[in-house]
């Protein structure tokens, strides 16, 4: 009786032991494949943020292209998409940082990628969020202002907002309406503004202005303060954009203009050995120590000027012009 | 009792035999398991390599016409009116001698200026403006290669006097493949 009751235990505890041993190792199994598979989607997640950035990138190079002011893309994603246009001035160019995001089950996946692009200047806010985008551009040209003929350009500046974020631009100049209809994008309303849309407003008595611009004084006042502007390129990037980008951005284009007039000064160098004269380098120095000590947008007036010294000497320079 | 001891020995054994069994058969799963992951990862990264090369052939692409209109490139009023797909060679002249500062702004390997018909003289300080061929970011990288004809516009002294000479001509862009 002992006997067969000891083996009976025994038995018992080898098939006992089996168990323990197959949930041990099962469950060692199980945990990695669930690691494996999180840590698989996660990667996915990165892959498919660092594919839609590049895609958005590849999306606004047609916008830089030509002299075309005004040109229009709309960039369509099939889920809900957070786009966080990022800022950044380290380096000689400073960085623009792009980052999406995906809403998977009502929220927002993690762990997007930032695309890097030195060559590209958005102003947007930080971030904008929907399925469809509108992207339009406008070029930057020195000097500042909209009449000159023989500026010379910086950048092209990229307007971007969500087909979901209605701007309503009320008692706009003419040249401003004009270009908004010539635009057609469906997002920027004039005058018949809706209570759902930010209202720009330029004629200092409206009421009820999100966002108020003025011509004479060269500002653009939001809730978060005011930044200066010159020229309908940098009022739009004023209006589209939060008053932090709107000021790096600047910077960065100043960083661009530095480097361009340092290629205009090495440019008159090389001309000069073909018979060309004149005396602008001196005054492309100036401009370049001028571009150099840039610090916001209260500086744009004083550059400006310099700019249009440099324009009259390079618009007399007949067959020698520089730009 | 010895033949409970022979009893207890074929019972240890069956056990261990069950263990064995059932410790080959987990690890077989196992293994099967991280083969099939294996063979998953390495289809997705041949696919991200395909995706990144394929990305990069349409940046070179749009980058071409781009190029040629920005402001380091283009002519802009400097040889006449304002012209389309016209670069100044006397700027990227000056471009190439300020490499350095430039070789990360547009993240393509290769940009080459070429005056069509072309006999690859390359161009220098001593030689220009008497040359064809100017490289101006040249890593020596192999892959995928767009090009586009522009106008080449520069200044030449023609007896005593500086002249606009422009010349037909290309850009060509190159990317790496992904490895």
């Amino acid at each position: 009786m002992r006997h067969s009751l000891k083996n009976k235990k025994k038995a018992q505890l080898d098939s006992s032991f089996g168990w323990i041993f197959a949930v041990i190792v099962g469950a060692f199994i199980l945990f990695l494949a669930i690691y494996g598979v999180t840590k698989f989607m996660n990667l996915q997640k990165i892959q498919q943020s660092a594919e839609t950035g590049k895609t958005i990138d590849i999306l606004l190079n047609p916008l830089e292209t030509g002299f075309e002011s005004g040109q229009k893309v709309l960039i369509s994603s099939p889920t809900d998409t957070r786009i966080s246009a990022q800022c950044d001035t380290l380096g000689i160019f400073g960085k623009q940082k792009i980052q999406t995001l995906q809403k998977v089950f009502n929220q927002w996946t993690d762990g997007g990628i930032n695309i890097i692009l030195k060559n590209k200047y958005i102003f947007a806010e930080s971030p904008v969020e929907g399925k469809n985008f509108y992207a339009f551009s406008k070029p930057f040209e020195f000097p500042v202002e909209n009449s000159y003929d023989f500026s010379y350009k910086i950048a092209d500046l990229i307007y971007l907002t969500s087909a979901d974020d209605k701007y309503c631009f009320s008692n706009a100049p003419e040249q401003i309406k004009s270009e908004i209809k010539s635009l057609n994008q469906a997002n920027i309303l004039i005058d018949n503004c809706t209570s759902d849309a930010t209202i720009v407003c330029f004629n200092p008595s409206d009421k009820n202005c999100d966002v108020r611009v003025s011509y004479q004084s060269g500002t653009v006042v939001k809730k978060s303060g005011a930044v200066r502007f010159e020229t309908d390129a940098l009022m739009y990037a004023a209006v589209f954009s939060d008053n932090q980008t709107y000021e790096c951005q600047l910077q960065r284009i100043m960083k661009r203009a530095k480097q361009i007039t340092i290629l205009y000064e090495e440019k008159s160098r090389i001309e000069k050995k073909q018979g060309c004269s004149g005396d602008i380098e001196t005054d492309l120095i100036i401009f370049e120590n001028l571009l150099n000590g840039y610090k916001s947008s209260d500086d744009l007036f004083g550059i400006n000027n310099q700019a249009k010294t440099l324009n009259k000497i390079n618009s007399n320079g007949g067959e020698c012009k520089l730009w | 009792m010895v033949i409970k001891k022979i009893n207890n020995i074929k019972h240890n054994r069956k056990a261990q035999m069950k263990i064995q069994q059932m410790a080959f058969l987990l690890m077989a799963v196992f293994i099967l398991f991280v083969m099939i992951g294996i063979v998953v990862i390495s289809v997705k990264t041949a696919n991200l390599k395909k995706t990144a090369t394929v990305l990069n052939e349409q940046e070179a692409l749009t980058l071409l016409s781009k190029l040629a209109n920005s402001p380091e490139f283009s002519c802009g009023n400097s040889y006449g009116n304002q012209k389309s797909d016209c670069i100044d060679f006397d700027k990227i002249m000056a471009l190439k001698k300020n490499i350095k500062n430039y070789k990360e702004l547009w993240g393509v390997s290769n940009i080459e200026i070429r005056k069509l018909p072309n006999k690859n003289i390359i161009c220098t300080d001593a030689n220009y403006p008497g040359c064809d061929t100017l490289k101006i970011i040249n890593d020596s990288v192999s892959g995928y290669s767009a090009a586009n004809f522009v106008s080449v516009c520069y200044k030449e002294s023609v007896s005593g006097s500086v002249m606009n000479k422009c010349d037909f001509g290309e850009i060509i862009v190159s990317y790496e493949v992904v490895q």
